[in-house]
């Protein structure tokens, strides 16, 4: 008799990074248990290419399909057809990534998803609690988090439970060694170098960390192993969870200056793994020396266990227990602060739009994921009006784009631009580039939920907060929304009019807006 | 003040050590408290040892010295010094092996009715059948082969026996030499018949002797004489520049067999011409000629003892139970899920291992079967076991190493059979040798995944299994499950080099864990309580191990070390090594079981190990040194090496002059630890 156990999948999750390509098989059960099973990894210096030619060259290429060819097999002898491929900086950002996914799609038959900075952290912090049972203590007491990857160093940071700051800068372990390499040669203290560059590059960074005392560091990233492999080495029990900052700068001080095969040689490292060391301990340091700790956390998580990790959650309907949508909107609501965004309005719009929503799933057909994007147009659509209020909703649509928000593509981000786009008087249409750019479902998208958006601000207009107790009632032939005031509401009837369009051309039923007086 | 222990004093040269050790082998057949047939196996093994040691290890100094390497080893000695005292070791080796054959053995069988008889003393009746035995069997597969201006000197394969002839030319003066192969596709030697003196045998090449005179019709023969060359064969090839390794190995063996040759044999008295003819035509120099007081090549003494069906000039049998692990339990899965097993062959039955195979193929829940392959035996239920698995729609990898030597050509047909069946087959890293034992079983349980796993000394190879002492362990711990499929990843090429929980593999890492358990132990040591280390190996030769192990010796360490064959420690010596003993033990079964114990402060870590303590093993192989957990396993490896401690009746002890003498039992009850674990197999 075969073993089948519904509680039980095999899911693989492969990450396709700058510098190595990583994958993971893992047992998975419905109660949240992962169990990894086979932790394949090949270097491969991607991120060579891209960050010094631009593009990803042919040979590479073709290595790039055998290792996936590989991994597929593997994959395959458990019989799942669960996984998740993804790549990240050294694909997102090489000219010619569209023609690489074709070409690995034709020689693998593997599809891949290039995911943005914002996912990246999205899914990794994910699976941070499998390892740090105590994240959520630190998010209170407040904790910094740096992921330093070959690409771009992610770098977040919690106080009181809160998201307070996110960003991905790109200055990552090997993009620095990669970018200053031609200078190596000119100067005797090559570290001294990077330390100064990257001090610059996280100028403006530093005053919006230090505000508040940082009370935890937490570290994500392969070099940080790589110093936990020379402090462990020799030791019959060691605890790879943490590093004392004493154990630190032990090592810091004893490996900065020395030379690749030096510390290769010396440590009995492979000299793949030291490549980077220097670069990302140099960043280590100096973000260390914002926070108060005598410690740092490094649960060994990476992108391939959030990935397993959120493929879990989705699969058994777990809510992630590190992150949740809630540090989403909370990090949105920073953005908004950050504009100086009228808070009581945009919480009234987002009320009331998610209402609009909750209460016509029979005619969007919408679920989480739509409702997430809603909410968050809903709370950011004015942020435009730091700038102008002439054309602030192009604005808006602007900063967006160009922010990071935990959790969101870069496709994701486009949708969410263009639904607060269209929140004015101005109609959806082939005419705007920005619209035309969308593929055709999330055309639909941004235009079903730009109608919700629409009337959910109408309902504002004065940004007085005037109705209250909505409610939807939704009929065959009709869309009625009913609130109560006990103050004029002319504006709002007036706008609601106006801007009803959209939902009666999208939907095809013209809503109507009863308002009783107190 | 540190010592360095860099002088060569301190070292053995391992040539002079492994011929120490073919002399163990020899003084089991001189040792006639042996039976009689067993002793007769070792002067036979005495022998092919040392055709492999002239292949291989005299070709390779050969090689060295021809390209201009005199570089000494760590004993001292160049590679010249060293083939000049491997060519005076073997000559008195081998004088004092066919003295033992001839003054000892030959008689002692003739006692007991098994006769080798000479030509001379054939009745009429028995040269008839014999003649005619020659004509219809014999000459039809002899070719012979004649030298003249027309022709070059014939090339005489590696091993093969030959006859060398001298013939009268046309003109007086005129002499011809020409030299007949004897067939190696006949059998060496023939019953002639039985009488009451018992069963009489004679050699085939003297019954081509006798009828030599028709293969060379119309010349005077002017002398026959016996002969036989080794060559080099020490394969080198170059893997980097090799499309398909396969290809590579199938030419270089067809190159094996035309090798430089390293040595001749010769019948003793031979016509001084014909020695003269071959030394030149060979490029040899006089010390590599060796003249043989016997039948030249005697390895046909394994067959005929094994033929015999005398039990009582025979070991008394000791077959082998099975693993009582097993017995307890419905399937091999759940037995070892419960416990880890340990199994140690041939007091118990490898049959347990092909089982695990067997029962792996035919689960339904079993996914995958990964496994490691070296020497395998000619007709492998190994890897009937696993064909089986591919037609019952496994996943199954094997990781094959067609470079072990000697075993070349079986390897590619199996791997070739293997591959066509639709099992994945790989061949390993460029430029290791994958020497590790060791199979993965990836199933699918009601509580998820769960791996086995099998490692072992020893090879999967059933035969070998009954003669060599190996030792296995299966295996259901979660981190070497993981470690075992990061190994098979890294094998195949999937993976780089990953981080490990539990095993240690070679290259990389098991040099360094070695290193560190040593120093450990030095650390660890106090005059109260001394560290200890036992290490039970087949060769000890990295001079960096050893120079460490004197260190430890130093710091006040006890080491105990059972290595069979090659040891270039040198023990005993005062400031160096005086607390390091070295036994070896040499008996029926081959020594070859790897067992590493550290005491670590009480704590006692206990690893079995593929690898012996050579700089190819630490450098060149891929190797698994892993960890036995399980304290009840970890106990009986401890009695285990207890009792090869305790040996003193196969034991001997290696002393400072590089000299091994037996134990000395003063009184002491007897211990022979190879009886001992078959009497008392768990």
């Amino acid at each position: 008799m075969k073993a089948t156990n519904l509680n039980h999948h095999i899911m693989a999750a492969i990450d396709i990074g700058s510098y190595s390509i990583k994958m993971k098989i893992a047992d998975v059960d419905s109660n949240g248990g992962i169990l990894p099973l086979e932790t394949p990894r090949k270097f491969i210096n991607l991120g060579k290419d891209t960050f010094i030619t631009g593009k990803i060259n042919n040979e590479h290429l073709e290595e790039v399909c055998n290792i996936l060819k590989n991994f597929k097999k593997l994959i395959s002898e458990y019989k799942t057809d669960k996984y998740m491929i993804v790549a990240t900086s050294a694909l997102r950002e090489a000219v010619n990534c569209d023609y690489i996914l074709d070409y690995i799609f034709q020689k693998t038959g593997l599809k891949i998803d290039v995911i943005s900075e914002s996912e990246e952290r999205f899914f990794t912090y994910g699976s941070i609690m499998d390892n740090l049972k105590d994240f959520h203590r630190l998010k209170q007491e407040g904790v910094l988090i740096t992921d330093v990857g070959s690409g771009g160093v992610e770098i977040t940071l919690f106080s009181g439970g809160d998201l307070i700051f996110t960003q991905y800068v790109r200055m990552g372990a090997l993009r620095l060694k990669e970018v200053l390499s031609t200078l190596e040669r000119r100067t005797l203290n090559f570290p001294n170098l990077i330390g100064e560059y990257i001090e610059s590059e996280i100028d403006t960074i530093k005053v919006q960390l230090l505000q508040s005392p940082i009370n935890n560091y937490l570290v994500i990233g392969s070099e940080i192993n790589v110093m936990h492999d020379i402090l462990a080495s020799g030791k019959k029990e060691y605890n790879r969870s943490f590093m004392a900052k004493e154990a630190f700068y032990k090592i810091f001080h004893k490996v900065i200056g020395k030379s690749q095969q030096q510390i290769a040689g010396e440590y009995m490292l492979n000299s793949e793994s030291v490549e980077t060391l220097v670069p990302a301990m140099l960043m280590y340091e100096k973000f260390l020396s914002f926070t108060q700790t005598d410690r740092i956390f490094t649960p060994a998580v990476s992108l391939c266990d959030g990935l397993v990790r959120y493929m879990s959650d989705t699969k058994f309907g777990l809510r992630n227990k590190a992150f949740s949508e809630k540090d989403i909107i909370i990090s949105v609501r920073k953005l908004g602060e950050k504009y100086s965004y009228d808070s009581k309005h945009a919480e009234q719009v987002e009320k009331v739009a998610l209402l609009l929503f909750d209460n016509s799933k029979r005619l969007h057909g919408y679920s989480d994921k739509e409702r997430l994007f809603l909410q968050i147009a809903a709370i950011a659509h004015d942020i435009g009006k730091y700038i102008n209020i002439k054309a602030h909703n192009i604005l808006s649509h602007n900063i967006i784009l160009n922010s990071d928000i935990l959790g969101l593509s870069k496709n994701d981000l486009h949708i969410i631009a263009n639904i607060i786009r269209y929140h004015a008087n101005n109609m959806p249409g082939m005419d705007d580039f920005n619209y035309k750019a969308l593929d055709y479902d999330s055309r639909i998208m941004v235009s079903k939920l730009a109608a919700f958006l629409k009337l959910a601000d109408a309902l504002d207009r004065s940004h007085r907060q005037k109705l209250s107790d909505v409610k939807i009632v939704l009929s065959e032939q009709n869309f009625t929304i009913k609130a109560e005031t006990n103050r004029d509401s002319l504006l709002e009837e007036w706008e609601f009019e106006n801007k009803s369009n959209l939902f009666n051309e999208v939907y095809g039923i013209k809503p109507n807006l009863i308002i009783k007086r107190k | 003040m540190k010592k360095s222990f860099n002088g060569n004093k301190f070292f053995i040269n391992r040539e002079l050590s492994w011929l120490e050790f073919n002399k163990r082998v020899l003084e089991e057949a001189q040792d006639n408290s042996n039976p009689l047939l067993e002793r007769l196996k070792f002067l036979s093994i005495v022998s092919s040892n040392l055709d492999e040691f002239f292949m291989v290890r005299v070709g390779s100094l050969n090689d060295q010295i021809n390209a201009g390497f005199d570089k000494p080893d760590p004993s001292g000695m160049t590679p010249d010094e060293q083939v000049q005292s491997i060519y005076r070791t073997v000559a008195s080796m081998i004088r004092d092996q066919y003295n033992c054959l001839s003054y000892s053995l030959l008689p002692a069988l003739k006692n007991e009715g098994i006769n080798i008889i000479d030509s001379d003393v054939l009745t009429p009746i028995q040269l008839n059948t014999l003649n005619e035995y020659f004509v219809n069997e014999i000459y039809p597969v002899l070719t012979t082969m004649a030298v003249d201006e027309s022709r070059p000197f014939p090339l005489i394969a590696n091993k093969s026996l030959n006859l060398a002839v001298l013939l009268q030319g046309s003109e007086k003066e005129d002499q011809l030499f020409a030299t007949v192969q004897v067939p190696s596709v006949l059998p060496r030697f023939i019953e002639v018949s039985s009488d009451i003196n018992g069963v009489n045998y004679i050699l085939m090449e003297e019954i081509i002797r006798m009828n030599i005179s028709m293969l060379f019709k119309g010349h005077k023969i002017l002398a026959v004489n016996a002969c036989r060359i080794t060559r080099n064969a020490d394969l080198s090839l170059n893997e980097d520049e090799a499309d398909d390794l396969l290809l590579e190995i199938e030419k270089s063996l067809k190159m094996r067999k035309w090798g430089a040759a390293v040595r001749l044999e010769v019948e003793a008295h031979s016509d001084e011409k014909i020695v003269s003819i071959l030394k030149d035509a060979l490029e040899l120099d006089p010390q590599s000629v060796f003249h043989i007081k016997g039948p030249i090549d005697i390895t046909f003494l394994l067959k005929m003892a094994a033929q015999r069906s005398r039990p009582d000039l025979k070991d008394q049998l000791f077959p082998s139970i099975y693993p009582p692990a097993f017995k307890k339990y419905e399937d091999v899965f759940s037995a070892i899920r419960t416990k880890d097993i340990l199994v140690h062959h041939p007091y118990e039955d490898f049959q347990s291992v092909i089982d695990f195979i067997y029962h792996a193929a035919d689960d339904p829940d079993v996914l995958a079967i990964k496994q490691t392959l070296y020497r395998i035996s000619s007709n492998s239920p190994i890897i009937k076991g696993l064909l089986r698995a591919v037609e019952n729609g496994k996943q199954v990898t094997v990781l094959f190493e067609i470079k072990a030597r000697f075993d070349e050509e079986n390897n590619i047909q199996w791997a070739k059979k293997l591959e066509e069946a639709g099992c994945h087959v790989t061949y390993g890293l460029i430029g290791l040798k994958t020497h590790c034992k060791i199979t993965l079983v990836v199933r699918r349980e009601t509580d998820g995944i769960m791996r086995y796993v099998h490692m072992s000394t020893g090879n999967y190879n059933e035969t070998t299994s009954k003669l060599y002492t190996d030792i296995g362990l299966f295996t259901s711990n979660r981190h070497i499950g993981s470690d075992a499929t990061a190994l098979f990843n890294q094998l195949t090429g999937y993976s780089d080099q990953p981080d490990w929980y539990m095993l240690n593999t070679a290259p990389f890492g098991l040099r360094k864990k070695i290193t560190e358990l040593i120093k450990n132990e030095i650390k660890l040591s106090t005059i109260d309580s001394p560290g200890r280390i036992i290490i039970k190996i087949n060769s000890l030769v990295d001079s960096e191990i050893i120079k460490l192990l004197y260190k430890a010796s130093c710091s006040g360490v006890k080491i105990d070390l059972i290595v069979r064959g090659i040891c270039s420690l040198r023990p005993g010596i005062n400031g160096v090594s005086e607390n390091i003993r070295v036994i070896s033990i040499v008996d029926r079964y081959l020594e070859h079981s790897r067992i590493f114990y550290f005491s670590n402060g009480g704590r006692k870590d206990i690893f079995l190990s593929s690898a012996d303590l050579m700089e190819r093993n630490l450098n060149r192989r891929v190797e698994l040194l892993f960890p036995v957990i399980d304290e009840d396993l970890k106990n009986r490896l401890e009695s285990i090496l207890d009792i090869y401690l305790k040996d003193n009746v196969k034991a001997r002890e290696l002393k400072a002059d590089g000299q091994y003498v037996w134990v000395n039992r003063r009184s002491k009850k007897p211990i022979h630890s190879q009886t001992y674990f078959y009497e008392n197999p768990i």
